[in-house]
Order: structure tokens, then sequence, then C-alpha cells
């Protein structure tokens, strides 16, 4: 009778097969094509960051230009609001709005931003600039 | 026959398959590593930009004087060394805006003790900055052009001059 040693057949194996060659390709593959997108993905997420701050430096200058006229001639410059050379250079499709209100606080101008990025148009950036009445300035700290 | 160990071919291509494999894993795992650094180093910029913005416009806000000490000529250089804008604010004294290399900086002479408050505001290297008076408005502008390796950032601060206040032009 001829005994065999139990792993004689692995002594016997030595470099890669095909189908093992195969199977790390196909695991590769997997992984690359799992990863690129979310390489893109953080491509566009980057640029819409960039866009978001600028958008909402935007948005403060707008609303600084506003503090600096007396609000009686706030629905004058409302009305003719274009957004900074910056903003349409480089947010596409670059929308802002504006509307005013008179409240028992104060006139409330709404600046509201858009540009064509995924549910931006939907979901502009808005700030809202407050002028209280005479007498309800907040005391100084 | 029974054939034993491998080709001279065989190898060949079990090597080249396996270096292939080797350096696809080893780029993705390079750009992944850059790509972090990168995004790190964006949002840092992204975050100072918003913090330098707040504090500009509050600095402006609670100003007495305000004095601008750069001019067109040097506007389209990087200057180290001159203040961009001095402002005097009645609580915290002098603040001064000035220009660095990788960073806008912002010094504060406190009165109550004798180092004055600095901080440091990161930015894109070789940002050239400029300050202007815009009608009833006082505008800080930073550009920094596109590189093959850098992204455009540009920062572009409007502050509302409080009413009364003392405009000095530039010394």
């Amino acid at each position: 009778m001829r005994l065999i040693h139990p792993r004689s057949s692995q002594h016997l194996r030595s470099g890669i097969s095909s189908l093992e060659l195969l199977v790390a390709g196909v695991l590769i593959s997997a992984a690359m094509a799992t990863t690129l997108p979310l390489f893109i993905q953080h491509q566009r997420m980057i640029v819409m960051t960039g866009r978001e701050r600028l958008a909402v430096e935007e948005l403060a200058n707008q609303a600084e230009r506003l503090r600096a006229i007396p609000a009686d001639q706030w629905s004058k410059m409302t009305s003719a609001l274009q957004p900074s050379t910056v903003a349409v250079h480089r947010l596409p499709g670059v929308r802002l709005t504006a509307s005013q209100s008179s409240t028992v606080l104060g006139e409330r101008v709404v600046l509201e931003i858009a540009w064509n990025d995924p549910g931006r148009q939907d979901h502009p950036l808005t700030l809202a600039v407050w002028q209280p009445l005479s007498g309800m300035e907040a005391s100084p700290q | 026959m029974k054939q034993r160990g491998h080709t001279l071919i065989e190898l060949l291509a079990v090597m080249t398959a396996s270096m292939t494999l080797l350096g696809v894993a080893a780029g993705l795992l390079h750009r992944a590593l850059r790509t972090q650094a990168s995004t790190r180093h964006l949002l840092e910029l992204e975050h100072s930009g918003l913090l330098l913005a707040r504090q500009f416009r509050s600095d402006v806000a609670a100003a007495t004087d305000i004095r601008i000490t750069t001019d067109s000529a040097q506007a389209a250089d990087v200057d180290t060394t001159t203040p961009l804008i001095r402002l005097q604010l009645p609580v915290a004294g002098e603040v001064v805006y000035q220009a660095g290399i990788k960073a806008l900086h912002r010094y504060q002479d406190q009165r109550s003790s004798d180092a004055p408050l600095h901080e440091a505001y990161r930015m894109p290297a070789g940002m050239a900055w400029r300050a202007e008076q815009a009608g009833a408005l006082i505008r800080l502008n930073g550009r920094h052009a596109a590189t093959t390796y850098a992204r455009p950032h540009d920062i572009d601060i409007l502050a509302a001059l409080p009413p009364g206040l003392r405009m000095r032009g530039s010394q």
C-alpha cells in the first residue's frame, strides 16, 4: 500500500494559475469601478464647495451694499440688483433676486441666489437684511 | 510526458500581469492619499476665507478711523511688508491687515497686554491683495490665478463704512 502525504499535492504546485490571475484582475477591476466614480464625485464636490463659498460671499457683499445706503433707497437698488462679475464668471447660470417687505420691526430684504448646481435651483441660498425702525436698534453691549 | 515547472514565456506573462495589477493598486492608493491632502488644504482655504470676511466686516463696522495704505501701483504685486489697511477700534486699539506669502495677517494691538494679537488667515501662495474705498463701502480683494496644480481662488469682501467715519487715503 502506497502512503500519500497529505500535503504532497501542494508541494508540486508553484506559480499562479490563470484562474487565480483572473480572480485578482476581476477584484481589482471591481475596486477601480467603485473608486473611480468616487474620485469624480469628489472633484465635483470640491467645485461645488468653492461655488457655495462664493455664493455666500456674494450674498454678504450685496447685504453690505444695502447697509451702506438709507432704507428708503432699498427698493430702487433691489429692482436693479445684479450679481458681481466674479459671481457671473464662477457661478454657472447665477440668478440673484431680492424681495422687500415692511414689517412691524422694520424694513426687510431677503436676498436669494441660485445657480446651476444640482439642487441649487430648487433650494437657493437666502440672506435677510433688516433695517429696524428708529428707536428699535439694539443697544450696544 | 508530464510537464514539470514553467516556461519562460509563462513566467514572463504572470510577472507582467502581476506588475500591472500592483501598479494599478499603488496608483489608486497614491491618488487617494493625494486627494485627501488637497481636499483638506482646499477646505482650509474656504474656511479661512469665510472667517476673514466675518472678521473684516466686524472690524470695519466697529472702526472709528480707517487708513488704506496701498495704492493701485502696489496692487499687482504681492507686498509682504506694507500693511494693506489700518483700522482704529475703540476697544481693541489699532488693527492692521497685512499680506503674507501664504496668508493674510491680522495684527491687533491689545491695549491690555504687551504682545499684539496675531491671526493668520491661510491663503494660496502668491495671492495679490488690494484694499480700496468704493463709495460708502470698503473693498478687500485677493486674487490668485489658476495654475497647473491649483484652482483659481478669489476673495472679494465688501464692508459698509460706519456713518460719520473718518477715512484716510494711501500713504
